[in-house]
């Protein structure tokens, strides 16, 4: 399924468009790993940004990770709509940035799936990219 | 490499000077310098000017207002830690022995962005998904909290304690104490951090004139010698790594402690990077002022009040004083120049003989901080 197709989710501007794959409504990060030190890489890198090695291989995580820290931003950029919900996640490996589908913080340790959501939006319409739902949330919608 | 002192120092207020640009307040602070210094600026022998948003050759359009042009100068940008970064290169070139007798100033007017959270870095992926300053500590903070057995409420004794020293800094912007109640009551700006956890955006200037040991004796300077000055990078990484431990805060010291063969504790204050009360808890611990996890417990304790085991932030740290980005880390030593002259009046910490200045800062995706800098000033001689 193609990101314009997931009409529920993404109708506008999508924010780092190459660094995903979507698998039905469910995201998949596109990583890096290297083979020679072991480093994971999110985004995707050519070369290993910890050894220098070119040996590396490209792999999407899978669908679901866990909560590092959060945070309930309240004061942030007008495109953002605050308040909103963000997240350190650890996804296979590579600790990322996400909003999160939550009413408050997350706590530490929170099981959560990948979704295409809405992030913010613009004077040119909604903007999306990957979003984190709690697990327990995303099986009951 | 030979022995580099301070030899004088010069802040121009901070709080908000509308009107007056990063090159008019660094002028200020550069002509007060020469002043109260009676060096001749055909003396000065090279210049180093910090800022992160003062424009192209700031260095250049400050120092030739004070008689300073035609020497090499340079501008020097490492966001929050620009002013502490145009002091090590200074301290480089007179420790080098390639000159006697070098300024480093930092100057900002942050007045011009208006109010709210500072832009970060342009086209960051963090950015991109509505990252801001304020939400990266409040997430290490989050994680402190969860790990250690902190509460909200050590976070609010930091402000009180910096707000209580700054109460009496004259340079300060905010010179007004507050109680624990203000802070927990104040507004939430990235839970758990509120209003009071966090600095002001402000404007100032700062500058300090280094020196060899003989310049400093042919102008009867009073000697501070620079025991360290060393500038670190974030180690990148987008991998699980430990978010309430700043490695870049703990590589810099240990190089900082090594160079002047000192350790924690013979310090009698820090002057630390507290943009927001969660830092002066995960800096406390990577500087060594106390073991990994206890920082809340020794700033309970009084350990880090002005007359407490180690001083921390006796002027009032960032979340006092303010935070015009490029001129915090010159601040920081001028303030600990005062300290170890005698000449901190209210703010003076008894007998105060080692100081040691922190600035980290930058806020990019995939590190800790973009730059860190780490000066140990002291009194003592040189074993």
């Amino acid at each position: 399924m193609s990101i314009a197709e997931l009409d529920a989710y993404s109708t506008g501007t999508v924010v780092t468009e190459g660094n995903f794959v979507t698998d039905g409504p469910e995201v998949r990060l596109r990583v890096t790993r290297c083979l020679d030190c072991g480093e994971s890489w999110f985004p995707a890198l050519e070369q290993c940004a910890a050894c220098g090695s070119l040996r590396t291989s490209s792999e999407v995580t899978g669908t679901t990770g866990t909560v590092y820290a959060s945070t309930v931003v309240r004061i942030g950029l007008r495109q953002f709509e605050a308040p909103y919900v963000l997240a350190y996640l650890d996804v296979d490996g590579v600790r990322v940035l996400a909003q999160a589908v939550a009413a408050e913080a997350l706590v530490a340790g929170t099981e959560v799936g990948l979704r295409l959501g809405r992030i913010g939006s613009t004077t040119e319409g909604a903007l999306c990219s990957y979003v984190c739902i709690p697990v327990e949330r995303s099986e009951q919608s | 490499m030979r022995n580099v002192y301070v030899g004088g120092a010069a802040v121009v207020p901070f709080g908000k000077h509308r009107g007056e640009s990063a090159a008019d307040l660094g002028a200020q602070a550069v002509g007060d310098l020469l002043r109260v210094t009676g060096v001749a600026p055909s003396q000065v022998e090279t210049g180093y000017g910090g800022t992160m948003y003062g424009g192209s050759l700031l260095a250049q359009r400050v120092l030739q207002r004070v008689g300073v042009s035609g020497p090499a100068v340079f501008t020097v940008e490492n966001a929050c830690a620009s002013g502490a970064s145009a002091i090590h290169l200074a301290w480089q070139a007179v420790a080098s022995g390639s000159v006697g007798c070098a300024i480093a100033f930092g100057a900002e007017n942050l007045s011009d962005f208006g109010g709210g959270a500072l832009p970060l870095a342009s086209h960051d992926l963090e950015i991109a998904q509505g990252m801001v300053m304020p939400a990266a500590y409040a997430m290490r903070a989050q994680r402190y909290l969860h790990g250690w057995g902190a509460t909200s409420q050590d976070l609010d004794r930091v402000s009180v304690k910096n707000r209580a020293n700054g109460s009496r800094n004259p340079r300060a912007h905010f010179q007004a104490e507050v109680t624990l109640e203000e802070v927990s009551e104040s507004r939430l700006v990235a839970d758990p951090l509120r209003l009071l956890h966090c600095c002001p955006n402000s404007d100032g200037a700062a500058a300090v004139l280094l020196c060899s040991e003989g310049f400093a004796e042919d102008h009867g300077l009073p000697l501070v010698r620079v025991a360290a000055s060393v500038v670190r990078s974030g180690r990148f990484s987008t991998g699980y790594r430990d978010m309430t431990w700043p490695d870049i805060t703990a590589r810099t010291a240990a190089r900082a402690y090594q160079q002047a063969g000192l350790g924690p504790d013979d310090l009698d204050l820090v002057e630390l990077h507290d943009a927001f009360s969660i830092a002066e808890l995960l800096h406390a611990e990577a500087l060594g002022l106390t073991t990994r996890g206890k920082a809340y417990v020794a700033l309970e304790n009084g350990e880090f009040d002005r007359d407490g085991r180690v001083a921390v932030s006796p002027s009032g740290g960032l979340l006092s004083r303010g935070h015009p980005v490029g001129a915090t880390g010159v601040v920081q030593v001028c303030e600990s120049y005062w300290q170890l002259t005698g000449q901190a009046d209210e703010l003076q910490v008894p007998g105060a003989e080692v100081a040691l200045t922190h600035v980290t800062g930058g806020g990019i995706f995939g590190v800790d901080n973009g730059a860190c800098a780490v000066h140990i000033l002291t009194t003592r001689d040189d074993e």
